[in-house]
């Protein structure tokens, strides 16, 4: 039952993507193509949600490690602040705090992003990717940190979908920077005239 | 004032960007906010950031890569800054483009 569910939620997916392609481009390959990336994509988003399940109930016992008594030394990060205790040879904690500190560059502390969204910019060549798709990535995450602030699980989810889909159009965005310049014009000119054409009326 | 017949190196959004940038240091999303709040010129992050490139192959701005915490997570973000020549672009443009501000003789 679940998996039919899939199916029809990918073959809607890919009927809507399938009406926003032009006359002379829809075909019933374009659409096995489209429901074929949809499906991948899918998949991508199925090990993420496992992967994301694994690391939080890794989390949460971690957590229940540390709010055990037996452990003297504990330390926490709380907005910002850090509070800590010195280990003492009682075994007593004294919770003292810390003023803001810097954060450091650990891998820890960077952007936790689905890795999906920086795989989709290895499509593009090399200086498109460094110029056009890395700057304006770094500012797509700025805007995610701060929609972090949505905590429940349908929030999450959007948040997920609209950034993966504003992602996905950024690559699209850069292939047509990369058309537009020079080498794109070459390109184009190897490609059937109705293509060109269309292509021209952007 | 005397004529000169060489046009700027500089287009007009180009001209603007060294404009807003000027002597300070500033953020890539800051000068595309600028932009589209001031001129209504609302390009795309990609679109954006191959004409920045472009002026810094130029040589016209330099740009790097700073690191910003935001809720406690460290972003890195594309800042920029004028360089000489740059600056001598600008007003290169700047003195173009006086010189028909008394009128032309064609429209005399």
């Amino acid at each position: 039952m679940r998996d039919l569910w899939y199916l029809i939620i990918i073959g809607v997916i890919s009927a809507v993507i399938h009406s926003f392609l032009p006359k002379n481009l829809k075909s019933t390959a374009s659409f096995v193509v489209i429901a074929f990336i949809v499906s991948v994509s899918g998949l991508f988003f199925f090990k993420r949600r496992v992967r994301r399940r694994s690391k939080e109930l890794s989390v949460q016992s971690d957590q229940n490690v540390k709010a055990s008594p037996a452990i003297a030394n504990v330390q926490f990060r709380m907005a910002g602040v850090v509070v800590s205790g010195p280990p003492s040879p009682l075994g007593i904690t004294f919770g003292v705090p810390v003023p803001k500190n810097p954060v450091p560059d650990t891998e820890k502390n960077r952007v936790s992003v689905p890795r999906l969204w920086e795989l989709f910019s290895f499509i593009l060549p090399g200086k498109i990717q460094r110029e056009c798709f890395e700057p304006a990535y770094n500012d797509l995450l700025r805007d995610y940190v701060r929609s972090r602030k949505f905590r429940s699980k349908w929030a999450r989810r959007w948040i997920a979908f609209a950034f993966t889909a504003r992602t996905l159009y950024m690559v699209g965005d850069c292939f047509r920077v990369m058309l537009q310049g020079s080498a794109g014009k070459l390109l184009l000119g190897l490609l059937p005239e109705s293509f060109r054409n269309w292509w021209r009326r952007q | 004032m005397k004529k000169t017949n060489e046009l700027p190196a500089l287009t007009h959004l180009q001209f603007r960007i060294i404009d807003i940038i000027g002597a300070k240091k500033v953020r890539g999303a800051e000068i595309r906010d600028q932009l589209k709040r001031e001129h209504k010129v609302s390009k795309t992050g990609p679109a954006f950031y191959q004409l920045m490139a472009r002026l810094e192959e130029a040589k016209f701005v330099e740009g790097w890569y700073e690191q910003e915490v935001i809720d406690g997570q460290i972003i890195k973000q594309r800042c920029y800054r004028v360089t000489g020549q740059g600056e001598r672009a600008r007003r290169d443009t700047l003195q173009f483009y006086s010189q028909f501000a008394e009128g032309s003789a064609a429209y005399a």
